[in-house]
């Protein structure tokens, strides 16, 4: 029983959430510069334009520090050298620069970066008499590219920016004066593997835009709302053999995870089917309690569930009139639906009125055949296996036509019509 | 020395809320430039120019054709405020059985061995059609069925043959289900826009599912909702003609207040109902009232309490909590209580009627019941759907009304649907029901071979099934909803009933043993069905399922019980 437990526990526990974050928290690194030390620093007094801050002899960064770099290496080094060691006679200063940290999501980025703004053609013409596509600012060199401050300053540059326009020395037009958590999510990652430049045009040769990818860049108005793809948005050509490959269909593990084959028992997360499977809700579950949520949003049952009358007062009779539940068998006909109506009567109330039962009850049984073979002793065996199937047509007492010699004498069963 | 304290904080906070000093003191880098304007104009008229610098071909030049987007999304099949909307579907159903180890002197013509019967079901709605403000709905269904007869040598008569596979009708019918007429938003204001009135054949759904012909009149406000109808009950399957058709008349109304939607929004709906059913050739009189609270925290924490009255005296309780959990976990609790003095099996039934037309459905008086209900399931790694339920009723009914029909009993169940594949899923079920009944050795009857024995107490709590286990297992395969899927289901179902007959062995204290006389007390059978659903495009639909049985139980003579359906819908 405790192993029982322990399993259902660890079943749960393995449930599946749909709102993890992509991203676990991240701790920062004390040994990097932080932004929010240095926020009464302007930006532009450290970013210059096609320099790294400090590679000009440690300027600025000796305005405040001067000390630090007169005296012997220490843990200020650290902050961007890997390590520092005394020069030796005939030798260089050995102080190799730690890598930049491109995917430090405490990095400082343009948080405030709308590309609904940037995307907005007519907005965009009217300021600065061009629109700008995608390929625009991630294009370079053919490949594609995060955009640096380069490729704002294009549009930004003082010089070049139409009057009103943000330019390049307002860092706070993008920027806030902290650091950010890189809030960036990320389809691709893990075993996962992905390349653009696959993915410019489909088995037909017909160009795959940006935005079907990427649905929600265009209105992000934000950084943060920058949502990455979904798997979703995989599915509806990686699922259609007129638009991918047979190697590179959904089945095939192999095409996007490094990690994973396809075997018989491989199970495919859900997001990974087409869109016209099931939604993920439609549990078992689901299927048994589900009248609240037609309730609440009966607009969602009706985008699969055939709703004639558009009305969501009539959701349920619209459907149940025609889907049973599942347990009504050929059997559950027969004989199991006595049980049940006992058990739980008001499960059969819902959908079925009093009319609905005698219309079959007042039907002959199949069993009875007619007068004769069955009312002299057939009965007799399947009445002592189940006489309470009798007495619910059957009246207990004497009663006309079967009080005669062989028949019951202390009760009888007497149709009751 | 306090007064240089403060102004030093002062000053402090003056420096601290002042912003950073972002402004650019220098030029920034003149090595880039934007495009000349030229350029750029005409990139703006001729979108076929990249508008620079020149990205991947691919990536940068417009589309003159946007791709194909998939056509199969569900959300395209219909748009729900069309003006016009229909579907029909027609279907024919076999039904079959067999009769095996015929008593010599049974009939030939027992029942009818082979069933066969056309069905058809029809369904048009309207929105707009002839004045923006009116709606309509009609659905109805016929079945075209030859009633079999066979002949009656005792009556020397034809007469009604019993059918293979138990079916309320027996001849062909047409019976409309709804056909009403609805205007709302008619009165030009915006004040009344919540008003709706409706006409005709409609169902009402409250305590229970009211279906009528009458009218009703709605107010759906966002803060209150109220409704008022009167009618007459509809004569539901009601397949003999010599029966009497009329049915009472109803009058009832609802009113339920969501305190969501006020300015200060309260987690809490109010609601009340009352229905009212005028004396019938079936139905007594009642007046039926109910109170519910849905207090609702959270969008996926749900608390609702019912209380349903009868002529004044609460009749049934219930209380219901819900709890959802990231969408696909789900938790279930109900508990629900009924007294002696609720209806019966609907609320047109109030006592046991002798003479009426439920004269062939008497399960005695109602006796109080306390139903208490879990079910919990989730969805694990997003292919592993679990499910498990449990259920304890209690029937409250004192020794001496106890009767078989409201035994108390525990349920237990579950099931397990893996997905194995992409398009394949396979399923398990459990279900378990024990049920409490009397043991009385003394309420058991001595059976006397070759001697009509006595029939019991009517509705003896002694009697009727022990309990029954059953599983099942499932295999579906889906190429995506409104595509094509197929099911195939097997199940097994073990069934104990309480011996009633048995005979006491010399020496014997007792005879509850079924080696006795031969008298079963265990049923094992077994069934199962296949069922393949595909759509041909978005508008045309074909469904057949065929299900199989072995024997039941009781009718051992009876086996191969089988019913094939084949259907063809069309939706516009």
């Amino acid at each position: 029983m405790g192993r029982v437990i322990l399993l259902i526990a660890a079943m749960l526990a393995a449930c599946s959430s749909q709102v993890a974050p992509e991203v676990p928290l991240p701790k920062h690194d004390p040994t990097r510069l932080s932004h929010t030390q240095h926020a009464q620093v302007g930006c532009v007094e450290c970013h210059t334009m096609g320099t790294r801050p400090g590679s000009d002899d440690h300027k600025p960064c000796d305005r405040c520090h001067a000390q630090a770099f007169l005296v012997q290496p220490g843990e200020l080094c650290k902050v961007c050298h890997v390590e520092v060691t005394a020069p030796r006679a005939g030798e260089p200063l050995a102080a190799p620069l730690r890598p930049y940290p491109s995917e430090d999501i405490w990095q400082a980025e343009p948080s405030l970066f709308s590309h609904r703004t940037h995307m907005d053609a007519g907005n965009v013409e009217g300021a600065v008499g061009f629109h700008v596509s995608c390929a625009d600012c991630h294009v370079r060199d053919d490949k594609l590219v995060r955009p640096d401050h380069a490729t704002c300053a294009r549009c930004h540059a003082a010089e070049a920016s139409p009057k009103g326009l943000v330019t390049m020395s307002e860092c706070a037009r993008c920027h806030t004066a902290k650091d950010q958590l890189r809030t960036r999510s990320r389809l691709i990652r893990g075993d996962l593997k992905f390349d653009h430049a696959s993915h410019r045009s489909d088995r037909r040769g017909t160009q795959i835009k940006c935005e079907q990818c990427h649905a929600g860049s265009a209105v992000a108005t934000d950084y943060a709302s920058h949502a990455a793809p979904r798997i979703e948005n995989c599915v509806g050509c990686h699922d259609d053999s007129d638009r991918t490959p047979e190697a590179a269909r959904m089945r095939i593990c192999g095409t996007c995870h490094a990690g994973r084959t396809q075997t018989l028992t491989t199970l495919a997360p859900r997001n990974h089917l087409p869109a016209t499977e099931k939604p993920l809700d439609h549990t078992i579950a689901f299927r048994r309690d589900h009248a609240e949520a037609a309730e609440r949003d009966s607009a969602r049952c009706a985008t699969c569930h055939t709703q004639m009358s558009g009305n969501a007062r009539d959701t349920c009779d619209e459907c149940h009139q025609t889907m049973r539940p599942a347990d009504h068998r050929i059997t559950f006909r027969e004989v199991d639906h006595g049980p049940e109506a006992a058990a739980d009567r008001e499960r059969c109330a819902r959908c079925h009125v009093i009319e609905f039962c005698t219309a079959c009850h007042s039907q002959r049984p199949r069993s009875h055949g007619f007068p004769g073979s069955f009312a002299g002793s057939e009965h007799a065996v399947l009445a002592r296996e189940n006489v309470r199937a009798c007495l619910t047509c059957h009246v207990n007492g004497i009663a006309n036509g079967c009080s005669g010699p062989g028949c019951h004498q202390s009760a009888v069963g007497a149709p009751k019509r | 020395m306090r007064l240089v304290l403060v102004l030093v904080l002062a000053l402090g906070v003056e420096a601290r809320a002042e912003d950073p000093r972002l402004r650019l003191n220098h030029d920034p880098v003149a090595s880039l430039h934007m495009r000349p304007a030229k350029a750029h104009k005409v990139a703006a008229t001729a979108p076929t120019t990249p508008s620079a610098p020149l990205p991947a071909p691919a990536l940068a030049t417009p589309e003159a054709t946007p791709p194909p987007q998939p056509t199969d999304e569900p959300a395209q099949v219909r748009d729900l405020r069309q003006p016009v909307s229909a579907r029909v579907n027609l279907g024919y159903v076999v039904d079959g059985a067999q009769l095996v180890n015929q008593s010599s002197t049974a009939p030939a013509d027992q029942f009818t061995k082979i069933r066969a019967y056309g069905f058809g079901e029809g369904y048009l709605s309207t929105h707009g059609v002839a004045f923006d403000s009116l709606s309509s709905y009609f659905a109805g269904r016929f079945i075209l069925a030859n009633q079999a007869t066979v002949y009656d040598p005792a009556s020397m008569a034809n007469k009604p043959a019993p059918q293979p596979v138990a079916t309320w009708f027996e001849r062909d019918l047409f019976e409309p289900r709804s056909a009403w007429a609805e205007v709302k938003d008619f009165v030009g204001s915006p004040a009344y826009e919540p008003l709706r009135i409706r006409a005709g054949e409609q169902y009402v759904y409250g305590p229970w599912v009211l279906h009528f012909y009458g009218a009703n009149v709605a107010w759906e406000g966002k803060l209150v909702h109220a409704t008022a109808y009167a009618g007459s009950q509809v004569p539901d399957y009601t397949i003999d003609p010599s029966l009497p058709q009329s049915r009472a008349a109803i009058a009832g109304g609802s009113v339920r207040f969501d305190l969501r939607d006020l300015a200060t929004p309260i987690p809490i709906t109010v609601g009340a109902q009352s229905v009212t059913l005028a004396q019938g050739l079936n139905a007594e009189s009642s007046r039926h009232n109910q109170v519910e609270v849905d207090w609702r925290p959270r969008r996926d924490f749900t608390l609702i309490g019912q209380a349903r009255t009868l002529a004044g005296k609460f009749v049934n309780e219930h209380l219901q909590l819900r709890i959802r959990w990231h969408e696909v976990t789900n938790l279930v609790i109900d508990v629900t209580h009924d007294a002696s003095t609720d209806w019966m099996w609907d609320p047109t039934v109030l006592e046991p009627d002798p003479v009426a037309a439920k004269r062939y459905l008497d399960l005695g008086p109602v006796l109080p019941q306390l139903l208490a209900s879990a079910r919990a399931g989730t969805l694990i790694a997003e292919n592993i759907d679990v499910y498990a339920r449990g259920a304890v009723a209690a029937d409250l009914a004192s020794d001496q009304t106890r009767d078989t029909y409201t035994p108390s009993y525990v349920e237990g169940g579950g099931a397990l649907e893996v997905r194995v594949r992409r398009t394949i899923a396979i399923g398990a079920s459990v279900l378990s029901r024990q049920t409490q009944r009397d043991d009385q050795v003394s309420a058991e009857i001595i059976d006397i071979p070759n001697q009509p024995d006595p029939i019991p107490v009517n509705a003896s709590s002694q009697m009727g099934e022990r309990g029954f286990t059953e599983i099942g297992t499932t295999a579906r395969m889906s190429l995506g909803a409104r595509k094509f899927s197929f099911l195939l289901e097997v199940y097994g179902r073990r069934t104990r009933y309480s011996l009633d007959y048995c005979a006491l062995q010399a020496g014997a204290s007792d005879c509850r043993s079924a080696l006795d006389t031969g008298v079963k007390s265990l049923g094992y059978r077994g069934g199962g069905r296949a069922q393949i659903d595909a759509w041909i495009g978005n508008r045309l639909r074909l469904f057949a399922s065929y299900e199989l049985s072995s024997s039941l139980e009781f009718t051992p003579n009876i086996t191969g019980y089988k019913s094939l359906r084949l259907m063809m819908e069309g939706v516009y």
